[in-house]
């Protein structure tokens, strides 16, 4: 059962962290930084877990998709903050508006938490 | 755990014509309506329709409530979801959602499941000038404020983002009170997360496998338990999970029957996230096309260690490890019992899809109903005692179905 106290990257665990008791307090725009900050340690510390954009599931015709694995999803870029990757550039995420919202908020750090925990399971 | 049925109405071109013949997608909504009246009869619980938009082929449930009603007026048990309503407004506004909602739930004696959901591709919601990076927001927006006309008299009124209204006393209101069990489509992760943290029941159609699923109910029941902000007035603990299935009396019959179908599936799928030919494109012809080159390629392909050598095994199995359901009923009792471990509380299954035979969906119906359903209704209280462990505590009001 994925939660932030079972992130055993000490950076992003304290992020997630903070992230949640955000939540709780219906601080949004502070969650939504501290998912950024969480995910951004993990483009640095573990690029090899970044999901490029574009990289949709089904994203092309496919015979054998129902009997595919469902691969990793890159970052939601329905929620506010674009994952901006140019070709020979380190991936950077960018906000795109100041207020979120709590399906912003939760969306993030949901997000960050599944690649957190998809990092430390190899 | 229970079980359903999902509906988009998939209506394939004619493999030798441009386009559709009068009859057909008629023929399709007929077929479909015979299928839930008697899933009704067999004891299925659920029917769930999608809302989809100019998605040729793939979904021609454009108006689901229409043909929920006409379910309702055939049916005496079995509830009627919306799989989901696409609530940003400028596809629906909130109070004729809210409208349509109650009436159906009234005259349907109260068996309505209020599924909600932003809406897919850029085909889609382009189609209602609706931007992809605002779609999320204004589902919540609509969303919480179609739930409140539904239970405040009168609703107040509001100045929000994405639509604004003055103080009206929208009627009808729902028979089931304050209001229908509510859903989101999450075919993410974190979306199932997120109703979680809403009191809102998960409509999963990431098609996850039962680890996944497990992984993800209790995650789920941990979040609900601490929900502070639930989007309606009732909170909806509930997972659902999808998947396609075609039963027969044999694992060779059912592959034979189904597997089409299913892979039909997963193509159109792909292909409405891709640039369309509106009108134009013949989507099923393609399929079939490619189907015997991409097969013989598919051919090719090692079994890993832990995968039947034979072709028609291997697919099998590759899909029940997918969340398919397709077989015999000896084999999809064991898929479904992986679920059932899972905690997972209902499945829908996705019957009706690509050029799949109406009596090969009927027979697969009854023979599911028959052989494999029977025990896990019987221990359903078994999972009614757990769900009640996991919501100790929990002392906001509920309404579920489940």
């Amino acid at each position: 059962m994925a939660k932030p106290a079972e992130v055993t990257d000490p950076t992003v665990q304290a992020l997630l962290l903070e992230a949640e008791r955000d939540l709780d307090s219906k601080d949004y725009d502070a969650a939504v930084q501290k998912c950024m900050a969480a995910y951004s340690h993990l483009i640095d510390t573990r690029p090899d877990v970044i999901v490029p954009p574009g990289s949709r599931a089904g994203a092309a015709p496919s015979f054998d998709r129902v009997l595919r694995a469902m691969p990793a999803r890159p970052w939601p870029d329905v929620c506010g903050v674009d994952l901006l990757w140019n070709e020979g550039d380190k991936p950077r995420l960018v906000a795109g508006k100041d207020r979120f919202t709590l399906s912003d908020a939760v969306t993030y750090l949901e997000y960050t938490l599944d690649t957190a925990i998809r990092a430390q399971r190899g | 755990m229970k079980f359903g049925l999902q509906f988009q109405l998939q209506t394939p071109r004619p493999y030798d014509a441009d386009t559709w013949r009068a009859e057909d997608e008629q023929k399709i909504m007929n077929e479909a309506l015979e299928q839930i009246e008697f899933a009704d009869k067999l004891g299925y619980d659920y029917v769930f329709f999608t809302e989809h938009h100019f998605l040729e082929e793939y979904c021609h449930s454009a108006a689901p409530e229409v043909v929920l009603a006409a379910a309702a007026a055939r049916t005496k048990n079995i509830r009627l979801g919306h799989g989901i309503i696409q609530m940003p407004p400028n596809q629906n506004h909130p109070a004729r959602v809210a409208e349509r909602i109650a009436t159906l739930d009234l005259v349907s004696n109260g068996r309505v499941e209020f599924g909600t959901g932003e809406g897919a591709t850029e085909t889609e919601i382009g189609g209602f000038l609706t931007k992809q990076k605002e779609k999320k927001e204004a589902w919540e927006e609509a969303t919480r404020e179609c739930l409140r006309m539904m239970s405040c008299t009168p609703y107040p009124g509001y100045e929000g983002k994405y639509f604004s209204m003055p103080e009206r006393n929208v009627i009808p209101k729902p028979l089931q009170r304050p209001h229908p069990p509510v859903w989101v489509a999450a075919s993410r992760r974190e979306t199932v997360m997120l109703a979680a943290r809403m009191g809102i029941g998960a409509l999963g159609f990431g098609f996850e496998s039962p680890e996944e699923a497990e992984e993800r109910a209790l995650r789920y029941f941990e979040l609900i338990r601490g929900c502070r902000e639930p989007l309606g007035a009732a909170i909806n603990p509930a997972l659902l999970t999808t998947g396609n299935m075609l039963c027969a009396k044999t694992d060779e019959e059912a592959v034979d029957r189904g597997l089409e179908g299913a892979q039909y599936f997963g193509f159109v799928f792909g292909w409405m996230h891709g640039h369309l030919s509106h009108g134009r494109d013949n989507i099923y012809r393609e399929f079939r096309n490619r189907a015997d080159a991409e097969q013989t390629a598919q051919g090719r392909d090692s079994a890993t260690a832990l995968e039947p050598e034979d072709e028609s095994a291997r697919a099998l199995y590759r899909m029940g490890r997918r969340g398919n359901f397709m077989g015999s009923p000896d084999f999809i009792r064991q898929s479904c019992l992986r679920y059932e471990a899972a905690h997972v509380d209902a499945l829908l299954f996705f019957s009706q899809c690509g050029a799949r035979k109406h009596e090969h969906i009927m027979e697969s119906l009854e023979l599911f109903a028959k052989e494999v359903m029977p025990e896990f209704k019987e221990r359903h209280h078994l999972h009614q005692r757990w769900r009640e462990q996991q919501l100790e505590g929990v002392t906001l009001p509920i309404n579920s179905s489940i």
